[in-house]
């Protein structure tokens, strides 16, 4: 009995010491920045994303640190002499739900022979959440890897001031969101030492090993997102319904992130930034005369849409119109989700635009 | 077995061996035991079905005890206790739907009494009019048990026959036959209960006296740590521990039981859960685009495998300790033994020594038994070796590529034997240096055959394994 009071006694020791250590040098953030992905896997080819990992071998890890570090780009710090380096961010349209990493505009971009003799890099720094704030986050990350231009596609539902910190990713990531927008932050949050003790911290420290697990399957297979054989798609008819974010009619600049967006541009300061609006599926079923899809009334709509096409004549931004590019057997579950051949289409679209760029401007 | 579920257990355990006295352990033990089934079971689609299992589990060792015992249980003072608790613990279990919705102490919430009580009242008397005078001394109850566990093991584990009865018992329950899946028959640990059962029928009809009350032989056959995974422990070294009751050394062996469960919960939840995120499956096997990830898969897949059935053994073994029971050794670094034939004797070792025990030995004896027509001694070896290891492929389950795994570790013990008789001489010839580095070579080997063998095991369609084999090698 003796014996196994001091046995349990040395394994309570060893556990509290192991509990004192993770506080006193908190390991975490050291260990999201260290990945197998870039060496022993080879580096994903889009963020990690996703809700059923035992079959998309992967998932939505909340520390930005841990999904950089999975991605390919980490393994390109130094750019090549002949490389164009392209940072594509945005959302799901851009990330690609539903199409292989392949299959993606910035995938298809990828390998392009510019004329200038440069070859374009495209890397796919989209995320799945439809948030302008989240862009910036993900625009702020791309700059460190010294891009020669931002791809930002952008779509109405990304706006709203509602949507900007509603999602997981900034909620996860609330102190870097903190610092790049102290004037929207609020009140500090307070971490208490629970939170930040190995207990408190111990299902992102699983994360983090789980995401290197996957790293085998993506290796092996290149699937990183679930491809079910059947999905609905796209809703064509729709609901009588004039209103956005509960409000009816055209939309006023105040209910708008508009300011994220200027402060993504000034962000990237010399640093091109090709803004593209995204294509979206324009119903011709019931109520299409009220609204252009699930997401969008026409009014609302129309009117985000024209100032967005005014604020970048205003201010001299590229912008690359591709709302009603594609047609609607083009969609596949969602209003904003395309095809693989729409989005080599767009992806010609889109080098047609830089070529034009690097000839007339900065990049000349 | 979850985490919750193993705690419990261990708690339990520990309780009842520190009860005073070893009748109200015994008759704790029985009724934990009796318990156990019915929480271990899972929930099934079919209603009624995941409460069926564990009693006809319960019913099955009592008439399986009437058919070997040559006691009347109405004579014995103990066996008729233990038939009361046994009873009274089926009894409270069904009780319980007057408390909860769901299942409190079973699956899901137990079907009405009358439906209940008369299957019970079944059981018993089946039990007593077995053990009758008129019948006691016959072999046919035994023979008749021997049958009827083998065809519940083939319906269960053939894929088509589960579908048939689960589209019988939907239909009989008035439910929609169309949504009948072979997985709705899922009758836990029936697998090795089985080979609990199948042992002492076959040891008593060849004549060995099992003299063991009825509490302590349903405690052997659904001894709650070995239920869902083993070890298959014998039944006379067992129920003798048992009986003894456990030795004054508590402290010890709850020290090696935590350790014990410590080190399987590491290899079980820790080791084996974070390979299979890697490891081969039915799911990924056909997805593979790069050679050398799918061997790295595959090479995940045997040592999760390895970690997951071996940690689930070194959990039973240690909450058996915890108890006071000394259950066998289920694993012995297989993957470090440098022939098929070793790597068969330290891989899951309970289960080989039972099908050497009651297939393997009597076989190979019938077929050296015929001196009129001796067979020579490689077909002998070829015979057992085959017929043992396609059993237990068919104990996995009953389709092709089950069988494929078994023939294909019976063609390598089959080998195996022939090429060690013939180079035995030549490999004692060598120096110490050359022999260690044909260990490692071998030892090499042998983890290769048995890792390709495992495609057999994992993908379940004989396309979808060839096509591995093709990714591996093409």
């Amino acid at each position: 009995m003796k014996r196994l009071f001091s046995i349990s006694g040395l394994v309570l020791v060893f556990l509290g010491l192991l509990a004192g250590l993770w506080q006193v040098i908190q390991p975490l953030d050291r260990l999201n920045r260290v990945s197998l992905y870039n060496s022993i896997f080879p580096g994903r080819e889009r963020l990690p994303f996703g809700e059923s990992p035992q079959s998309a071998y992967n998932f939505s890890i909340g520390s930005l640190d841990a999904a950089f570090a999975s991605h390919k780009i980490n393994a390109s710090v130094k750019k090549d002499t002949n490389e164009f380096r392209i940072a594509a961010i945005g959302d799901s349209s851009g990330w690609g739900t539903l199409l292989r990493p392949e299959e993606t505009f910035c995938a298809r971009l990828d390998g392009m022979a510019l004329s200038d003799g440069r070859t374009i890099r495209c890397y796919n720094l989209a995320y799945p959440t439809l948030s302008l704030a989240k862009d910036y986050l993900l625009l702020n990350r791309a700059m460190t890897y010294d891009p020669d231009l931002i791809l930002w596609p952008l779509t109405l539902e990304s706006f709203p001031n509602d949507k900007q910190t509603s999602n997981e990713l900034i909620l996860s990531n609330w102190d870097e969101y903190c610092s790049l927008f102290p004037e929207k932050a609020g009140e500090e949050k307070v971490v208490t030492p629970l939170e930040k003790s190995v207990w408190g911290e111990r299902r992102e420290a699983a994360d983090w090993l789980r995401l290197q697990l996957y790293g085998l399957m993506w290796a092996g297979t290149g699937i990183d997102q679930d491809y079910p054989a059947e999905y609905p798609a796209a809703q064509v008819d729709l609901d009588e319904d004039n209103s956005f974010h509960g409000i009816e009619g055209p939309l006023t600049e105040d209910l708008l992130a508009w300011d994220i967006l200027e402060k993504g541009m000034d962000r990237a300061g010399s640093t091109p930034v090709l803004l593209i609006n995204e294509p979206m599926l324009i119903s011709d079923g019931e109520n299409s005369k009220i609204r252009y899809n699930y997401y969008y009334p026409r009014e609302a709509y129309d009117s985000w849409h024209q100032d967005l096409t005014g604020r970048a004549e205003k201010n001299g931004w590229y912008l690359l119109d591709l709302w009603n590019s594609l047609e609607i057997p083009d969609f596949t579950n969602s209003a904003i989700h395309y095809n693989a051949e729409s989005a080599l289409r767009l992806a010609d679209l889109v080098f047609a635009e830089i070529e034009k760029i690097i000839t007339n401007g900065p990049l000349s | 077995m979850q985490l919750p579920d193993i705690f419990l257990l261990a708690f339990l355990l520990i309780l009842i061996r520190l009860l005073p006295g070893q009748n109200l352990r015994r008759g704790a033990m029985l009724v934990c035991s009796c318990v156990f089934v019915f929480m271990f079971q899972p929930v099934l689609p079919i209603r009624g079905l995941d409460f069926s299992f564990p009693l006809w589990t319960i019913l099955l060792t009592v008439c399986v005890y009437g058919a070997f015992s040559r006691e009347n249980p109405l004579k014995s003072r103990q066996n008729l206790i233990d038939f009361a608790f046994i009873f009274g613990t089926l009894l409270l279990i069904s009780l319980t739907r007057f408390f909860s919705y769901d299942g409190i102490l079973s699956a899901s919430r137990p079907p009405q009494l009358r439906g209940i009580l008369p299957v019970i009242a079944a059981g018993a008397a089946l039990s007593f009019l077995l053990n009758t005078a008129a019948w006691r001394d016959s072999k046919w109850p035994a023979k008749l048990f021997i049958w009827l566990i083998l065809i519940i093991l083939i319906v269960l584990k053939t894929p088509q026959l589960a579908l048939l009865f689960s589209r019988s018992a939907r239909s009989l329950n008035g439910q929609s036959a169309e949504l009948a899946l072979s997985t709705d028959i899922r009758w836990f640990g029936f697998s090795y209960i089985a080979f609990r059962l199948l042992s002492i029928l076959i040891d008593t009809l060849k004549g060995r006296k099992a003299d063991l009350s009825l509490g302590d032989f349903l405690v052997y056959v659904c001894f709650p740590p070995a239920l869902s995974a083993g070890p298959i422990d014998r039944w006379d070294r067992f129920t003798k521990e048992y009986t003894a009751g456990p030795k004054n050394q508590a402290a010890a062996d709850i020290l090696s039981g935590f350790g014990q469960i410590a080190l399987g919960l590491f290899h079980k939840f820790i080791l084996a859960d974070a390979l299979a995120k890697m490891a081969l499956s039915a799911q990924n096997a056909g997805q593979f685009i790069h050679t050398g990830w799918a061997w790295a898969a595959l090479f995940a897949y045997a040592l999760q495998i390895f970690f997951d059935f071996s940690g689930y053994s070194e959990i039973a073994v240690g909450l058996g300790m915890l108890f006071g029971i000394h259950l066998p050794k289920n694993f012995d670094h297989p993957y470090l033994k440098p022939d098929l034939t070793k790597f068969w004797s330290s891989w899951h070792m309970t289960l080989t020594q039972w099908i050497r025990s009651y297939v393997f030995n009597p076989l190979t004896r019938t077929l050296r038994g015929n001196k009129n027509h001796p067979l020579p001694q490689w077909l002998i070896v070829l015979i057992t070796q085959l017929t043992t290891m396609l059993l237990i492929g068919l104990w996995h389950g009953v389709t092709l590529n089950f069988v494929i795994w078994g023939l294909w570790h019976g063609i390598g013990l089959f080998v195996h034997q022939l090429y060690s008789h013939k180079t035995a001489a030549w490999l004692r010839s060598m120096s110490s240096g050359v022999q260690k580095i044909y260990t490692v070579f071998s030892t090499l080997l042998t983890i290769l055959y048995v890792s390709l063998g495992w495609i057999w095991f994992v993908v379940p369609d004989f396309s979808g394994a060839l096509a591995f084999f093709g990714r591996l090698f093409g």
